[in-house]
């Protein structure tokens, strides 16, 4: 777990806001009692490159809109990160909206609107609001080499499905315990049956590396912020498996004022594809740190 | 509190978990062959360097401070870069722990320091009233190596075996980030979804195991102990 220092243009803005901050906790523990300002926030992220790059985002717009934000990134699934939340560790974090409605029991779809509504319904009485839904997506992707590819004839994961039992899998720890990646045998739509399937990274380089040296046949990757390795294809998901995974912020509703959800949305309204998959790639590809893609993001979107 | 340990106990219960792939004996054997591989080949390694090198007494610090550099080293940090060197491996059958080629990479780094350390320590400390007593009966280099030097030795090189063994199975956790097995695959896995019991399973074990193989070598460092250094308490 790291914690991210803003970048080196609100380094000024970050001493004053500490020391107020630290002059305001005094004030109040000396009062005996909270000054009462949801001022102050706790941003968190999931622990893979996308993920980090839209917490930095979100929490460094928010903290140029002179919220007083302070970073914790990288740390684990939703199964931990979601939870952290609710129980007010976090105050926000970036998710992906058809993710996150799987892991609250929802079904999510292609339609990013539609899924959007569910994981609205669902989070009614949680104490939990989300964000509008950024334009980005990023998916859980099957890839093989090419080799595989042609030596098999594939092109779509239905075709996969048909020669799997021959094929090794390597992917996410808890991709079996995922309905989106690979699922238990019952919830599978396309009813993979792999030889072997390996417990790797979360969509990075251990998962690319074990690809490109054949010791896996098919990587699980994700199609908008892992770097894909060369000489690889994107199996097509013809039976559309992956949902509408547009990215959001979740916040808690005692911190979640119109001011913020207003800056929250101007982050996701400018979020494309194409924005996301450059910020992910600088970090996992050009190892910049997280708040340094992020700010150079906002920076362009005219949200810094 | 008790429901936590009543989830413990089930999953102990569970037959589920006494079989197949991620079943407690098939993690449990793969943890142990990544530790015995990877100590055993430390041991190959380290003792002859440090029974030469303790022997001239002369070499000792910069060897250790060369073996240390396993020990500075993280073994996480050394288990990712040896899979970008030489990939993830295919960790199956009866050699899977040599086959997974970063486990076993970071596993022996982790275990030569205390080896070599204890080996030129107990070798090179040997009191000189008894090697020049043993010249005085007329050995050799040789002779009084194998006849004094290494048997006062054996008791610290046993106890460098004891720690590096301990440390490896602490450490062999890891494993699991490359899919190598062991016991890690209850604790990265739980961890992944917040799944407690798995999580505190995983420890347990590692736990156990690495106190039973702490046992068994306390007892075999007993058996290797010269006659004449036994009554001395270590």
């Amino acid at each position: 777990m790291t914690l991210n220092r803003p970048h080196a243009a609100a380094r000024p803005f970050r001493v004053v806001a500490v020391v107020t901050t630290l002059v305001l906790t005094l004030a109040a523990l000396a009062t005996g009692a909270g000054a009462g300002t949801n001022e102050s926030l706790t941003v968190g992220s999931k622990d893979f490159a996308g993920a980090q790059a839209l917490s930095q985002a979100y929490g460094q717009a928010l903290d140029a809109a002179k919220f007083d934000v302070s970073f914790q990134d990288d740390i684990g699934a939703t199964e931990v990160v979601y939870p952290a939340l609710l129980d007010g560790d976090l105050d926000a974090y970036a998710d992906y909206q058809g993710t996150l409605l799987t892991y609250l029991g929802g079904e999510p779809t292609g339609d990013s609107a539609e899924t959007y509504k569910a994981l609205v319904a669902k989070l009614k009485g949680t104490g939990i609001v989300a964000s509008k839904p950024a334009p980005a997506v990023d998916v859980n992707g099957f890839y093989v080499t090419n080799a595989t590819a042609k030596k098999y004839k594939l092109k779509t994961l239905s075709d996969l499905a048909e020669v799997s039992d021959k094929l090794s899998f390597g992917g996410p720890p808890e991709c079996q315990d995922r309905p989106l990646c690979l699922g238990d045998t019952a919830q599978q739509l396309y009813g993979f049956d792999f030889s072997d399937v390996k417990k790797l990274d979360v969509g990075g380089p251990i998962t690319a590396q074990a690809l490109e040296d054949g010791d896996i046949d098919v990587g699980l990757l994700f199609t908008g912020s892992s770097v894909i390795p060369k000489g690889t294809v994107l199996l097509a998901d013809d039976k559309g498996l992956q949902p509408a995974d547009n990215p959001v912020l979740l916040v808690r509703k005692d911190k979640a004022t119109p001011a913020l959800m207003k800056v929250a949305n101007a982050v996701s309204a400018k979020l494309t594809t194409g924005a996301y998959n450059k910020m992910s790639l600088a970090i996992s590809e050009d190892k910049d740190d997280p708040s340094d893609a992020a700010a150079a993001f906002l920076k362009s979107a005219k949200l810094d | 509190m008790g429901s936590f340990l009543g989830q413990v106990f089930d999953f102990f219960g569970n037959g589920d978990n006494w079989q197949g792939d991620e079943g407690i004996p098939t993690l449990l054997r793969q943890h142990l062959q990544l530790t015995v591989v990877s100590v055993l080949a430390a041991v190959v390694i380290a003792v002859p360097i440090g029974v030469v090198l303790g022997h001239v007494r002369r070499g000792g610090a910069l060897a250790i401070n060369v073996a240390n550099i396993g020990r500075a080293l993280p073994a996480l940090a050394l288990l990712i870069l040896a899979v970008q060197w030489v990939g993830i491996g295919d960790p199956t059958g009866v050699f899977a722990p040599v086959v997974s080629y970063p486990a076993f990479i970071a596993m022996f780094a982790l275990a030569i320091p205390p080896i070599l350390a204890n080996t030129y320590v107990g070798v090179a400390g040997v009191d000189d009233d008894a090697r020049e007593a043993a010249r005085g009966m007329g050995m050799n280099g040789r002779q009084m190596l194998r006849r004094v030097e290494l048997p006062i030795a054996v008791p610290l090189i046993m106890a460098g075996v004891r720690t590096a063994a301990v440390a490896v199975i602490a450490t062999a956790t890891l494993a699991a980030y490359v899919d190598a097995g062991g016991l890690g695959r209850y604790i990265v896995d739980g961890f992944r979804v917040q799944d407690n019991v798995k999580v505190f399973v995983g420890g347990l074990l590692v736990a156990l195991l690495a106190i039973a193989v702490e046992l068994v070598l306390a007892g075999a460092q007993r058996g290797v102990t010269s006659p004449g250094l036994r009554r001395r308490d270590h």
